[in-house]
């Protein structure tokens, strides 16, 4: 029973420990993301590597679901002879929900794993220990540059799949499904508000990026150094970075969507 | 990957990103760029605005000449007060022209249709329009088919 | 002009795991000095202690009669920039090739133009032999041929101290040979304090004007190298002589045999 308690203390010691840490690398990523050895240019073949390489995937992506939203939402609003709102369907679900989440869910397996990874590999193969023996901090240099690589590229990304899907919608509702594309595009348009639902689209891919990342880069500094470590420490990135979007999503899409 | 072609690359992902915000700006949300100069604020009271929104569309004989601006309680005489903002090139509406608020197909939404009246004097900045057809609440019309129905 | 490392009482616990129990050491002024022991009684520990990226629960390390632990970042900075570090990988940053490797700390650390330490860089490299290597990536090098770049970076700013971390593991005798040259040349030409963790015994005493014994979280033998050579202590024959049986025993504390035999039979 005692052993029990102690064996629980020492778990829970272990994960404030582990909190803690984290925080300590947000904090520095975030107030002194320079210094000797790690300059501001570290930062675009960062954004390289997580923006533009997750390109493709986002697009082509954020079209197919485009293309399923507008076949599905047809289906269900002919039915009620209100097919001339699909527009408004399409891209107000994209905008306010699909493209921030489903961009951030892609983002976390492709481009946060792929952190974990590399830097966990650093750290096993003591590049990190090399770096703070001559003189560099290992979260300037390596962390910094992939944490504001990723808060840079998720909105971006996330722009790039609404707009990908709404095409794909118009694809499909205008050229296949004969939707009248004045309809299309004009209810749209009246029901699309810029402030309220591209910007908090933008907002809610904002702080999604920063979680993700966060948690990404987190993992792969904390990681046991072996073979085995690294591939744990990528797929807790992959299921706490997932969770943790869905779960923001709700408490953000309470806050801003909530009252109409 | 040579340092050129990386700063094209991320320049190029940013560009494409910024340029597709812009269009789903326009393209998508209708955000409109005209000067507010362009139109003219006009007022009406309606006992029930159930449903309106700002940014409704303002018609009249179905043309778009505007949107809702805002809508305010009268504290002291419990009616809503609904500001339009018509746009510039509109401005030949008679003093006497009615707005009611209407419905949009089955599901709908509400929005604002003016008629034309008779007058020779026009609306202008800051006038109010007296007539006015307050929404139609689904209660109170079945209340009034029963109530003819039980009068034949 | 050479730096004098001092440990005293040094104790150093991971988990509930002691690791030192009280160790004392004078790791003298330029001369070379060896650390042993079985596996897994902390000697690279130890160098991680002396270096400050590791601080021990009590006791303390005196580097030019400056306390590591004590230090402020900054100063902790200026300490490092004395002190090299071989690491048993020899760690190459992989998204670097060997020449911007070995610049690395210069350009970190130093004012000097481009032109001038790409000069540096390429003549610490010449230094090892590996000049004509410059261009290749870390991933194009064999094991021994990255430590001799690790080698050459370690040495860029010139330090004081020099802390090899199990160098001669996994070398094949050519590479062994060059490498303890270079050991040896680096000390006595530049008087650099150097510190070897090894388990490998030739090697070590060959190098080594002192060397010391680590075992079960003490030193056991601390002395110039002849003499610890000739030691009558057990534990110390015993490592030196390679008995597979002696204070450190051969079996891992368990049950009789016959208990274990019989539970086995019983299922």
């Amino acid at each position: 029973m005692i052993n029990g308690l102690a064996a629980l203390g020492r778990s829970t010691l272990k994960q404030l420990a582990g909190l803690g840490r984290a925080f300590m690398i947000l904090i520095q990523a975030v107030l002194r993301p320079w210094g000797p050895g790690a300059s501001p240019r570290l930062l675009w073949p960062e954004i390289y590597s997580a923006g533009v390489l997750s390109l493709v995937i986002v697009a082509v992506s954020g079209l197919f679901i485009g293309m399923v939203l507008a076949l599905q939402g047809y289906s269900i609003l002919v039915d009620f002879g209100s097919e001339q709102s699909l527009g408004q369907l399409v891209s107000l679900t994209l905008l306010r929900e699909l493209g921030p989440v489903v961009t951030a869910l892609l983002f976390a397996g492709r481009a946060g794993s792929a952190m974990t990874a590399e830097i966990g590999l650093m750290k096993t193969t003591e590049q990190l220990a090399s770096l703070s023996m001559l003189g560099v901090d290992p979260v300037q240099r390596v962390v910094a540059p992939r944490f504001w690589a990723g808060v840079i590229s998720m909105p971006l990304l996330a722009i790039v799949f609404s707009a990908m899907g709404i095409w794909g919608g118009h694809l499909v509702g205008v050229d296949w499904l004969g939707v009248d594309a004045g309809a299309f595009w004009g209810n749209m348009q009246a029901s699309v508000d810029f402030r309220i639902d591209v910007v908090n689209g933008l907002i809610k891919a904002f702080v999604f990026g920063i979680f993700v990342t966060w948690i990404a880069v987190y993992q792969g500094m904390d990681l046991i150094p072996t073979a085995e470590g690294i591939s744990r420490a990528t797929t807790r990135t992959v299921v706490y970075g997932s969770l943790a979007v869905l779960a923001l999503d709700f408490f953000l899409t309470a806050m801003m969507f909530g009252d109409y | 990957m040579s340092t050129r072609a990386l700063e094209v690359a991320v320049g190029g992902f940013v560009a494409t990103g910024l340029a597709l915000l812009a269009w789903l700006a326009i393209s998508v949300s209708g955000l409109d760029f005209s000067p507010s100069q362009d139109e003219y604020k006009v007022s009406a009271r309606f006992s029930n605005i159930a449903g309106l929104k700002p940014r409704a569309k303002v018609t009249s004989a179905g043309v778009t000449v505007g949107r809702v601006d805002s809508i305010r309680l009268d504290p002291q005489d419990g009616q809503a007060i609904v500001t339009l903002a018509i746009r510039g090139e509109f401005d030949q509406f008679p003093l006497d022209t009615s707005a009611s608020i209407l419905t949009a197909g089955l599901l709908g939404e509400k929005y604002i249709g003016l008629r034309m009246g008779a007058d020779f004097d026009y609306l202008i900045e800051g006038d109010e329009i007296e007539d006015t057809q307050s929404s139609l609440v689904l209660e109170d019309l079945i209340g009034r088919f029963l109530l003819n129905s039980q009068g034949d | 002009m050479s730096i004098e490392i001092q440990i005293e009482n040094l104790h150093f616990a991971r988990g509930n795991r002691a690791i030192f129990r009280g160790i004392d050491m004078t790791l003298q002024a330029g001369k070379v000095s060896g650390i042993m022991g079985p596996s897994g009684t902390g000697k690279t520990t130890l160098l991680r202690l002396i270096s400050g990226q590791l601080s021990p629960s009590q006791g303390r390390v005196l580097v030019d009669g400056v306390d590591v632990h004590q230090q402020s970042k900054s100063g902790l900075m200026e300490l490092r920039k004395q002190m090299g570090m071989l690491f048993q990988s020899g760690a190459l940053f992989t998204d670097m090739s060997v020449l911007e490797n070995v610049m690395f700390p210069l350009q970190v650390h130093t004012d000097l133009s481009a032109s001038m330490i790409r000069s540096v860089a390429l003549l610490k490299l010449e230094a090892v032999g590996l000049r004509g290597a410059a261009d290749l990536r870390p991933d194009e090098l064999s094991g021994g041929m990255a430590r001799r770049v690790a080698l050459a970076r370690s040495v860029a700013l010139d330090p004081a101290i020099m802390l090899y971390d199990e160098p001669f593991v996994g070398q094949d005798p050519i590479s062994m040979g060059a490498l303890l040259r270079l050991i040896q040349e680096l000390n006595s030409a530049l008087g650099i304090t150097s510190v070897i963790v090894s388990h490998d015994l030739n090697e070590t005493f060959r190098v080594c004007d002192e060397v010391f014994i680590l075992s079960q979280g003490q030193v056991i033998a601390g002395g110039p190298s002849e003499q610890v050579q000739n030691s009558d202590d057990e534990r110390v024959k015993q490592f030196i002589h390679g008995l597979p049986d002696g204070p450190v025993p051969f079996h891992f504390p368990a049950p009789s045999l016959e208990q274990d035999l019989q539970a086995v039979s019983r299922d």
